[in-house]
């Protein structure tokens, strides 16, 4: 679906911000994207969003390439679910999904019932729709993540861009988010995030994308790029990535722990 | 059950044009001249029927060639300035952001402050206002575009220098004018007033009034969109650089051509909008007709108050000011959560 050949961004040419960034992006996929602070994963986001204008590279959904399309026709094929933050003016929720409608209106029409319906459905979809007439701003920081998930499926696009869908949530929320994206890959969305916590390449996603200094380091599946080398090289700081069991006897997880120096020395692995 | 700011939105609207009408004929019975209701009737019904005249001929000039431009021009003025701040407060997505942030107003006020100095006709100062005003904008809004990174916050500092600019401007003239006729005049200008208007003004604001809010009506769930903020809106598909672009030059033409024929006319563009908000709810697409009747309404009522006032003849602007900003302070504390 979504593919990325040899993105390349910089402010100054002697800065270079992004550097060769090539990555595919299947249906039914979910690539997490990793990195440290500052490393270009929003940078790369807003690439793809046409918010920055790419330096050199191509980007193509299908086969089409995104720079030669209007945002609309962008935006019917690829939604941004941004990091909550509180609007100007008292919005209810469903005001704010609706707004997501705008990207398959034509100019001076309004919204249908069949438009407010689609953004029914996406609230009932994340179990939000009993919320619709909360005021936004009043809404928690996971209720308000959820509001701006359900505006990207109200604009009915099949890729869906999160820029760190898990970030200032509470274990509760960050994995009804997780579970929340699975069940959208499920149904055949592909689905690019960024995150701070490696466990969740673990826990949700099919793809990760180790990113350092505008570069890829490793890409490919969490099991295989996700180790204990890798992560230490790409947070500069020891990371171990070991097992957990969990109550039931039979079931690991992996699990990421950053470790602090002199714990390694002694032990050289987790406590 | 909770009456909800968004809900009832039809019979809410049905009810402030009614309010709206209402207060329209009652301020005919303003004025020095005593009348009752029927005359007032009769003697605007006779434009259109036969009704022999049973009134003095001089009521038909008070009502037909001063109160009636009057009235209408002060829903005309306080329905533009309300939709145009009601427009930039969402594009901006800022509550503080007035109609004359883009320096629409300290521009005007240059082209009438010179026009005055220039012993020019009344005329020629509202033509002079209106031109300055669309230079200073443009001058905004191409020093953005120059300078700046094409976003929203660069062209409000765009703005404000330019507003800043034009200040100066109009001190420099105010210092060159005489202190007998010109400097009264200039200052009662920029402090405003609809005691000069004319059937004509009507006329004259008339066209560019209506293109402004077709404009805006076209475009209001696109603008919508944008109280999201401008990148999101992006994302949505929303054609962001044209979007701004017709609500810059709406709300500038709307602005603009009160401003020439009132003068500068402060708060209500600003004031307003929020107690629309508090009606019908953020939805621009309400808002933006919300709006307009509110606004009509409040500076109908604040200009009604000015002309019941025997003796003097406050200025507009300065009645605006007294009342916005209790206005808008009781609505800070109200709605503040709603803003954060």
């Amino acid at each position: 679906m979504l593919t990325v050949k040899g993105l390349s961004y910089f402010y100054h040419p002697d800065r270079i911000i992004l550097k060769d960034i090539s990555f595919a992006l299947e249906s039914h996929d979910i690539l997490c994207m990793l990195g440290p602070n500052g490393t270009g994963k929003t940078t790369l986001l807003r690439c793809l969003l046409a918010l920055n204008k790419m330096k050199s590279g191509r980007i193509e959904i299908d086969g089409l390439d995104l720079t030669r399309t209007s945002a609309k026709k962008r935006a019917q094929m690829m939604a941004y679910v941004p990091q909550a933050t509180t609007m100007a003016f008292p919005y209810e929720a469903r005001e704010v999904v609706l707004m997501g409608r705008v990207a398959h209106l034509s100019t001076g029409k309004r919204p249908t019932k069949k438009d407010r319906m689609i953004s029914d459905e996406a609230m009932e979809k994340l179990g939000i729709l009993h919320m619709s007439r909360y005021l936004f701003n009043e809404m928690s920081g996971g209720e308000k993540q959820m509001v701006l998930v359900a505006r990207a499926l109200a604009q009915q696009a099949q890729i869906l861009i999160m820029d760190e869908p898990t970030a200032n949530l509470d274990y509760c929320n960050q994995i009804r988010m997780l579970q929340v994206i699975k069940s959208l890959s499920e149904r055949g969305y592909s689905i690019l995030m960024t995150s701070h916590f490696p466990d969740h390449a673990f826990l949700a996603c099919n793809k990760a994308v180790l990113m350092r200094d505008g570069v890829i380091m490793a890409q490919g599946i969490p099991e295989e790029v996700v180790t204990t080398e890798n992560l230490s090289k790409l947070y500069a700081t020891p990371v171990s990535v070991t097992e957990a069991r969990l109550d039931d006897p039979d079931r690991f997880i992996k699990v990421c722990v950053p470790v602090m120096n002199d714990y390694k020395k002694e032990r050289g692995e987790i406590i | 059950m909770k009456i909800r700011s968004n809900d009832y939105f039809i019979i809410k609207t049905i009810l402030l044009i009614c309010l709206t009408i209402f207060l329209f004929f009652a301020s005919f019975l303003i004025g020095r001249f005593e009348m009752s209701i029927k005359t007032v009737w009769d003697i605007i019904l006779a434009q259109f029927i036969n009704i022999p005249q049973y009134w003095d001929a001089t009521l038909n000039t008070v009502i037909l060639q001063v109160r009636f431009p009057r009235i209408v021009l002060a829903i005309l003025v306080g329905g533009a300035l309300s939709v145009s701040g009601a427009s930039y407060q969402t594009l901006f997505k800022n509550p503080m952001v007035s109609p004359d942030i883009l320096g629409v107003s300290a521009g005007a006020g240059f082209g009438a402050a010179l026009a005055m100095i220039n012993n020019a006709s009344w005329w020629e100062v509202q033509v002079l206002a209106f031109i300055f005003g669309i230079i200073a904008v443009s001058a905004a809004y191409f020093i953005s575009h120059m300078f700046g990174d094409h976003s929203i916050t660069v062209l409000i500092l765009a703005g404000v220098v330019v507003s800043s600019l034009f200040q100066a401007l109009i001190s420099i003239v105010k210092t060159l004018a005489d202190t007998e006729n010109q400097l009264p005049s200039i200052t009662f200008w920029l402090m405003g007033s609809l005691g000069k208007c004319t059937n004509e003004d009507i006329l004259v604001m008339l066209p560019a009034l209506i293109f402004s809010l077709a404009m805006i009506f076209v475009f209001r769930h696109q603008i919508n969109a944008l109280a999201a903020g401008e990148d999101e809106a992006i994302t949505m598909g929303v054609n962001v650089p044209l979007v701004k672009l017709v609500v810059v030059i709406s709300s500038t033409l709307m602005t603009v051509s009160a401003v020439s024929i009132c003068g500068i006319v402060g708060w209500v563009g600003m004031v307003v909008p929020h107690i629309a908000r508090m009606i019908t709810g953020a939805n621009f697409s309400k808002l933006a007709a919300t709006s307009f009747i509110v606004g009509g309404a409040f500076l109908l009522i604040i200009d009604n108050v000015i002309r019941g006032v025997e003796g003097a003849e406050l200025p507009l602007g300065v009645m605006t000011a007294l009342v916005g900003t209790p206005v808008f302070v009781i609505l800070l504390s109200r709605v503040k959560k709603g803003w954060s």
